[in-house]
C-alpha cells in the first residue's frame, strides 16, 4: 500500500468516527432535552388511571386532563381545578404590561438611541443596570409599598410590578435595534424638512418594526412567566394568574398529576411559541444588540 | 446630529453610580417628607367620596364556582363590600360550598362580597399584612394558629370576639373542646367551620399480606412491627408515611408519635412552664430516627410539602400514614379501589395513652374591620342551618367533620356512613392540642407553631447530623425564647 | 445653540415617562429596601430604628451564611455546567448532519418554556414513585434516587436548572462561531493542526467576549433565580437548598420581619453590583 492510500483511509476511518460521533452525541442531546418534555406531554394526554400503574410509554391517550382543567367533566368546578380565569388573567395583564413598556420603551429608547442630550448616557447605563437587576431584592419593598398604596390584590400594582421587569428590558433592547437603522437615511428625512416626530414613524418605524415586536413579544413573555410579584401581589382568586395557578396544583395536600401536566402544557404554549417565532430577533438582540453595539 | 452613537467612557460609571445614589437620597427624601401625609390619607379616604359603585352579580348556581362580573353602576348608595379570605381546603367541594353559601347570603343582604382563597402556607402572611396595614379582611376561613397570636396580647387585641356568633349558633351543641381553643380571657375570639381530625389510613392488602388483621393493629409497637414486616417483604416501599419536612404535617408527625409517649409542651404561660426539653422528647426524637435509619420512612419526606404522605398513600408506596382524612377523599373522588382497600381507624396507642391532632379551621373577623357585623351575620348564616351544614360535611367525603355533638350522633348512626363517622366520633376525645398539657390557645404556642419549630428536630438530626440532644436543647431553647419574649419570664 | 437645546428638550421628553416610572417602580423601591434595612420591622408593628442591628443579627445568622454559600455553589457549579454543555452543543450544531434542524430547535425549546413550567415538570420527573427519572434509572441501572431528598436534592436543582439554561449559551455560541472565518480552520488544518488545538488557538479566542457577557447574565440571573427552587422544595429539606432569594422571602414572608428580609437584600445587592459592573464595562470596552 502507497502512502497516499495509507493517508487516505486514515482519514476516511476518522471522517466515520466523526460521523459516528456526531450522530451519538445529536442523540444524546436530543433525548437529554426531549425526554422530560415527552414526560409532561404524554401525563397531560393520558388518562390519570394510568399514572398510577407507572406505565413510561402511555397505552391509550385521552383528554380528560385538559378537558378537566377548563372545567368540562369535573363534578365540582372550583376555582382551583379549573384555570380558565387564571388563563384570561395571564393574557389580559401581559397584554397590557406589553403594551405600556413597548409605548416607553420604543420612546425612552430612541431618545437613548438617536436624541443628544446631557445624561444621556448615565440613563442608558442606568437602563441597562435596570435590565440585569434581579427582581428579589425589590421583592421586600414592592411588597411592603404596594400595600401602602393600596396596590395590593388590585391588577394595575400587578401590572406596575412587572413593569419593573419589562420596561428596561425593552428600553435596552430597542435602544440596540434603532442604533443598527442607517443613521442616514434619517438625516436625509430631515433635510427633506420632516420633523422628529415625521421621521420616527415614516422612516424609522418601518425599519424597525421587526425589532419593535419582537422586543414587544418578548416582554409578553417575560410578563407571563412572572411568578415573584404575582405570588406576593395577589391573593384574590379571580385576580390570580396562571403561574400561581400551577403552584396551587403542585402546593395542594394532594397532587393530580394529569391536571398539574396539562395545565403546564397549556401555560407552556403561549410563551413558547411566540418565543419560537421571535427566537431570530431575541438571540440577534440580546448578543448582537448588547454586544456589538 | 452626528453620526457616530459617541462611545461611552468609564467615566459614566462614575456618572451613574453618583446618579443611583443620588436617585436613593431623593427617595429617602421623598419617602420621609411622603410618609406622614401617608398616614392621614388612610383616614380621610375611609369617608366615601364618589357615588360609583361597583355591584357584584354572581353568575353562578349553586355548585359551581367562577370569577364574578363587575358591572359599573350609577347610583347615590354605596352597598357595603365585605372582603372575605378563605383557605383553599384539602376537599374542593368544601370550598365550593363555601364560596356558594357566601354569594348566597350576598345576594339576600344585598352586600357585595370579594372572595380570595389562599393555601395553607399563604394564608398566614396575607393576613399579617392585611393586619398590618390597618386593612384586614372582613372574615377569614383558617389560619387556625393565628388566633391566639392576634387575640392575646390585650394591647394587640387584632380579633373581634364573637361571643354573640356562639349565643346564636348554641354553644351547648358544640364539641366543648372546640370552644376552648378558641376562647381566651373568658371571650370567643373564632368559631370553627368543622374539624380535621388525624386519622390512620391503613392499606388492608398490606396487612392481610403479612398475615395480620386491621382490627388487631392497636399500639405504636404493633403498627412498627408491621412496618417492619411489610419492608421485609417490600424492600423498595417505605412503610410508614410520615412527613418529616418543616410543614404542617411535620409537626404532626411530632405530636402523634411523641404524646402518646408521654411527650408534654407546656404548663402555663411562662417560660418555665415550657416542658419540651425532656427525656421524652429525646426517646421520641431517636425513635423517628431510628425509623428512618431502618428505611421505613422515604428519605423525600424531609421535603416541606404537605402532598408527600398522601401522596405516598395514594400510591401505595406507604403502608400506612395518619392524616386528617384528606387523602381517603382523594382515594373515594379519584381512585376507588384504593379506597376500597383502606380502612380508617383512630391513631395508635402509646404508653401514656391514644391522642390525635385535629387541624384548626376556624371563621373570624377583625376589631379593625368596617364590617364585621355582616361577618358574624355570615358566620351564623354558614353554620346555623344545620341541614346545609350537613350537605357541606357530607359533600367532603368524610374530609371533615362537624363541630355540632347532634350532628357527629346522627352522622355515627347512619346506615350508609356510619361505619366512617363512628370513627371520627371516636377521635373527637383523643384530639390534642399542641398547647398540651395546657391546652389553652397561647400566643407563645402560636407562634412556636406557625414556624414550624418542632419539625426543625428532623432537619437537624437527619440532614444536619447533628446529635439527639443537641436538637432538642436547641428547639426547646428556641420555645423558650419566645416563651420569655412573649411573656416576659 | 437653539437647536441642541431643542434635540436636549427633545430627549428629556421621550425619555422621562419611561424613567419616571422606573424610577417609581425599581429605583424607589430599592432605595427604600435599603432605608428600612435600618429599621427593626415586624408585620403588626410600628418600625423602630434600630442602626445596623438588622445587619449584625443577619450576619451572625448560621443561616444566611449558609445561604450565600449555598447560592454561590449552585450558581457557580450550574454556570460552569452550562458553559461546558453550551458550547459543546453549539459545536455539534455548527457540524452538517442530517436531522440537524429537528434536534436544534428541541434543544432550543426549554429557553421558550416559563420556569414554573420547568419546576413543575421537573417535579413531576423527579417523583420518586412515578418519575420518569427513576423509571430511567430503574431500567439501566435498577435504582432509584430520592431526587429531591437530602442527598441529591442539590445536584437534583442543578441539574434542572443546567437543563432551562443551555439553550442560552448555545445559541450564543452558535451565533458566535459562525463568525469566525471557516478559512482560518482551513488555513490551521493545512498546517496540520490538531483539533484541540484549532479549538484552543480559533474557536475559543473567537467566541470569548460572547463568552464572556453570557456568562455573565447567566451568573446574575441564576443567583437571583427564584422560581424554580421556590417550586421544587421551598428551600428544603431542612436549609439545603435555602438560596438567598428563599431566604429573603421566608424572612418577610414567614418570619415576618422586614427589616432583616431588607438587610439580606441589600447585603446580596454588592455581589449583583460586582457583577453587573463586570458586564457595563465589558460591553463598553
Amino acid at each position: 500500500m502507497g502512502f497516499k492510500e495509507v493517508n487516505k483511509l486514515k482519514r476516511s476511518t476518522s471522517l466515520l468516527i466523526k460521523k459516528i460521533l456526531i450522530y451519538v452525541s445529536a442523540v444524546i442531546v436530543f433525548l437529554w432535552t426531549a425526554l422530560p418534555l415527552y414526560w409532561m406531554v404524554t401525563t397531560a394526554f393520558r388518562p390519570e388511571k394510568e399514572i398510577y400503574e407507572g406505565l413510561v410509554i402511555p397505552k391509550q391517550l385521552s383528554l380528560n386532563a385538559i378537558s378537566a382543567i377548563f372545567g368540562f367533566g369535573e363534578e365540582y368546578i372550583t376555582v382551583g381545578s379549573t384555570i380558565t380565569p387564571y388563563i384570561i388573567n395571564s393574557t389580559y395583564i401581559s397584554i397590557i404590561v406589553m403594551v405600556i413598556s413597548t409605548i416607553l420603551g420604543v420612546s425612552g429608547g430612541y431618545a437613548l438611541a438617536r436624541i443628544r442630550f446631557p445624561g444621556k448616557d448615565i440613563l442608558s447605563s442606568l437602563s441597562l443596570f435596570a435590565y440585569v437587576f434581579p427582581t428579589v431584592v425589590i421583592m421586600v419593598p414592592i411588597f411592603y409599598l404596594f400595600s401602602m398604596w393600596k396596590l395590593v390584590n388590585s391588577p394595575t400594582g400587578l401590572i406596575l410590578a412587572l413593569l419593573s421587569h419589562t420596561l428596561p428590558y425593552t428600553l435596552w433592547m430597542l435602544r440596540g435595534f434603532f442604533q443598527t437603522i442607517p443613521i442616514d437615511i434619517e438625516e436625509a428625512a430631515f433635510i427633506d424638512g420632516c420633523n422628529r416626530i415625521k421621521t420616527i414613524i415614516r422612516i424609522v418605524f418601518p425599519l424597525s418594526t421587526p425589532g419593535i415586536v419582537a422586543t414587544a413579544t418578548y416582554a409578553f413573555i417575560l410578563a407571563w412567566n412572572n411568578v415573584l410579584f404575582p405570588l406576593i401581589l395577589i391573593s384574590r382568586t379571580d385576580l390570580q394568574v396562571v403561574s400561581i395557578g400551577i403552584l396551587n396544583y403542585m402546593k395542594a395536600d394532594f397532587v393530580p398529576w394529569d391536571r398539574l401536566m396539562a395545565a403546564s402544557f397549556i401555560a407552556t404554549l403561549p410563551p413558547t411559541l411566540l418565543f419560537f417565532a421571535i427566537q431570530r430577533y431575541i438571540v440577534a438582540g440580546l448578543t448582537a444588540g448588547a454586544v456589538k453595539r | 446630529m452626528s453620526g457616530e452613537p459617541k462611545k461611552v467612557d468609564r467615566r459614566n460609571f462614575l456618572y451613574a453610580g453618583l446618579g443611583a445614589v443620588a436617585l436613593v437620597a431623593i427617595g429617602v427624601a421623598a419617602y420621609n417628607a411622603m410618609n406622614p401625609s401617608v398616614v392621614t390619607q388612610t383616614v380621610t379616604t375611609s369617608v366615601p367620596t364618589t357615588s360609583v359603585v361597583t355591584t357584584t352579580v354572581p353568575t353562578t348556581t349553586a355548585t359551581t364556582v367562577t370569577t364574578a362580573t363587575t358591572i359599573t353602576t350609577t347610583t347615590g348608595v354605596q352597598k357595603p363590600k365585605l372582603t372575605v379570605l378563605f383557605m383553599s381546603t384539602y376537599a374542593p367541594a368544601i370550598n365550593d360550598w363555601l364560596t356558594a353559601r357566601t354569594l348566597v347570603w350576598a345576594s339576600k343582604r344585598g352586600v357585595d362580597v370579594e372572595i380570595s382563597t389562599a393555601s395553607y402556607m399563604e394564608i398566614k402572611p396575607k393576613i399579617l399584612t392585611g393586619v398590618e396595614t390597618g386593612n384586614p379582611p372582613d372574615l377569614v376561613f383558617g389560619g387556625g394558629d393565628l388566633v391566639a397570636l392576634l387575640a392575646e396580647d390585650p394591647k394587640a387585641r387584632h380579633i373581634e370576639p364573637v361571643d354573640d356568633v356562639y349565643k346564636e349558633l348554641g354553644e351547648d351543641d358544640m364539641v366543648e373542646k372546640l370552644v376552648k381553643w378558641y376562647t381566651i380571657d373568658g371571650k370567643k375570639y373564632a368559631v370553627d367551620l368543622a374539624l380535621h381530625a388525624n386519622q390512620v389510613h391503613l392499606i388492608k392488602s398490606f396487612v392481610t399480606e403479612v398475615g395480620r388483621k386491621p382490627e388487631e393493629l392497636d399500639t405504636w409497637d404493633d403498627y412498627i412491627e408491621f412496618a417492619k414486616e411489610v419492608k421485609r417483604r417490600h424492600p423498595d416501599k417505605y412503610p410508614l408515611g410520615f412527613t418529616l419536612g418543616k410543614c404542617y404535617d411535620g409537626t404532626e408527625t411530632w405530636y402523634l408519635t411523641w404524646w402518646p409517649h408521654g411527650g408534654e409542651m407546656c404548663t402555663g404561660r411562662s417560660s418555665t412552664a415550657v416542658k419540651f426539653d425532656s427525656p421524652e422528647s429525646r426517646e421520641n426524637l431517636q425513635r423517628i430516627i431510628n425509623w428512618y435509619n431502618d428505611g421505613l420512612i422515604n428519605p423525600q419526606m424531609l421535603q416541606a410539602d404537605e402532598m408527600l404522605n398522601n401522596n405516598a398513600y395514594l400510591t401505595r408506596s406507604a403502608a400506612f400514614i395518619i392524616e386528617g382524612p384528606t387523602p381517603y377523599y382523594a382515594a373515594v373522588t379519584r381512585n376507588p379501589e384504593l379506597a376500597g382497600d383502606t380502612i380508617l381507624k383512630v391513631p395508635p396507642k402509646g404508653p401514656k395513652g391514644r391522642f390525635t391532632w385535629g387541624s384548626q379551621w376556624p371563621l373570624y373577623t377583625f376589631s379593625a374591620s368596617k364590617n364585621k357585623e355582616l361577618a358574624k351575620d355570615l358566620m351564623i348564616f354558614l353554620m346555623k342551618d344545620k341541614a346545609e351544614y350537613k350537605k357541606m360535611i357530607l359533600s367532603g367525603l368524610l374530609a371533615v367533620g362537624p363541630i355540632y355533638k347532634s350532628l357527629i350522633e346522627e352522622l355515627a348512626n347512619d346506615k350508609n356512613v356510619g361505619h366512617l363517622y363512628s370513627v371520627y366520633k371516636d377521635s373527637i376525645p383523643i384530639v390534642t392540642f399542641y398547647s398540651y398539657p395546657l391546652s389553652e390557645p397561647t400566643k407563645a404556642m402560636d407562634t412556636v407553631q406557625a414556624n414550624y419549630l418542632v419539625a426543625d428536630l428532623f432537619s437537624m438530626t437527619l440532614i444536619d447530623k447533628k446529635d439527639v440532644d443537641t436538637a432538642v436543647k436547641t428547639v426547646g431553647d428556641q420555645i423558650k425564647e419566645i416563651f420569655r419574649r412573649t411573656y416576659g419570664q | 445653540m437653539r437647536l441642541r437645546t431643542r434635540e436636549a428638550l427633545e430627549g428629556y421628553s421621550f425619555s422621562t415617562p419611561a424613567f419616571l416610572l422606573l424610577f417609581l417602580v425599581l429605583f424607589f423601591p430599592f432605595a427604600y429596601v435599603i432605608y428600612i434595612s435600618f429599621f427593626e420591622k415586624i408585620f403588626g408593628y410600628e418600625p423602630v430604628f434600630s442602626g445596623l442591628k438588622n445587619y449584625l443579627l443577619i450576619i451572625s445568622d448560621p443561616i444566611f451564611k449558609y445561604s450565600l454559600y449555598i447560592s454561590t455553589l449552585y450558581t457557580v457549579v450550574a454556570v460552569i455546567f452550562k458553559l461546558i454543555l453550551g458550547l459543546a452543543f453549539a459545536i455539534l450544531f455548527a457540524q452538517e448532519f442530517r436531522g440537524r434542524t429537528v434536534v436544534r430547535t428541541v434543544a432550543v425549546i426549554p429557553w421558550g418554556i416559563p420556569l414554573f413550567v420547568v419546576a413543575a415538570l421537573f417535579f413531576w420527573f423527579f417523583d420518586y414513585n412515578l418519575g420518569l427519572a427513576n423509571a430511567i434509572l430503574k431500567a439501566l441501572f435498577g435504582v432509584k434516587l430520592f431526587w429531591l431528598g437530602p442527598d441529591w436534592v442539590i445536584p437534583s436543582i442543578i441539574y434542572v436548572n443546567v437543563w432551562k439554561g443551555i439553550p442560552f449559551f448555545m445559541v450564543n455560541f452558535l451565533g458566535a462561531l459562525q463568525t469566525i472565518p471557516r478559512s482560518l480552520y482551513e488555513a490551521a488544518e493545512i498546517d496540520g493542526a490538531s483539533a484541540w488545538q484549532r479549538f484552543r488557538h480559533i474557536t475559543i479566542p473567537g467566541i470569548k467576549y460572547v463568552m464572556l457577557i453570557v456568562c455573565l447574565l447567566s451568573t446574575i440571573w441564576t443567583f437571583g433565580e427564584f422560581d424554580t427552587i421556590f417550586f421544587l422544595t421551598r428551600g428544603g429539606p431542612g436549609y439545603l437548598t435555602h438560596i438567598v432569594p428563599i431566604y429573603i422571602y421566608h424572612q418577610a414572608f414567614s418570619n415576618f420581619s422586614v427589616g432583616t428580609a431588607a438587610a439580606a437584600s441589600v447585603i446580596s445587592v454588592p455581589i449583583f453590583l460586582a457583577l453587573i459592573s463586570i458586564i457595563l464595562w465589558a460591553l463598553r470596552r
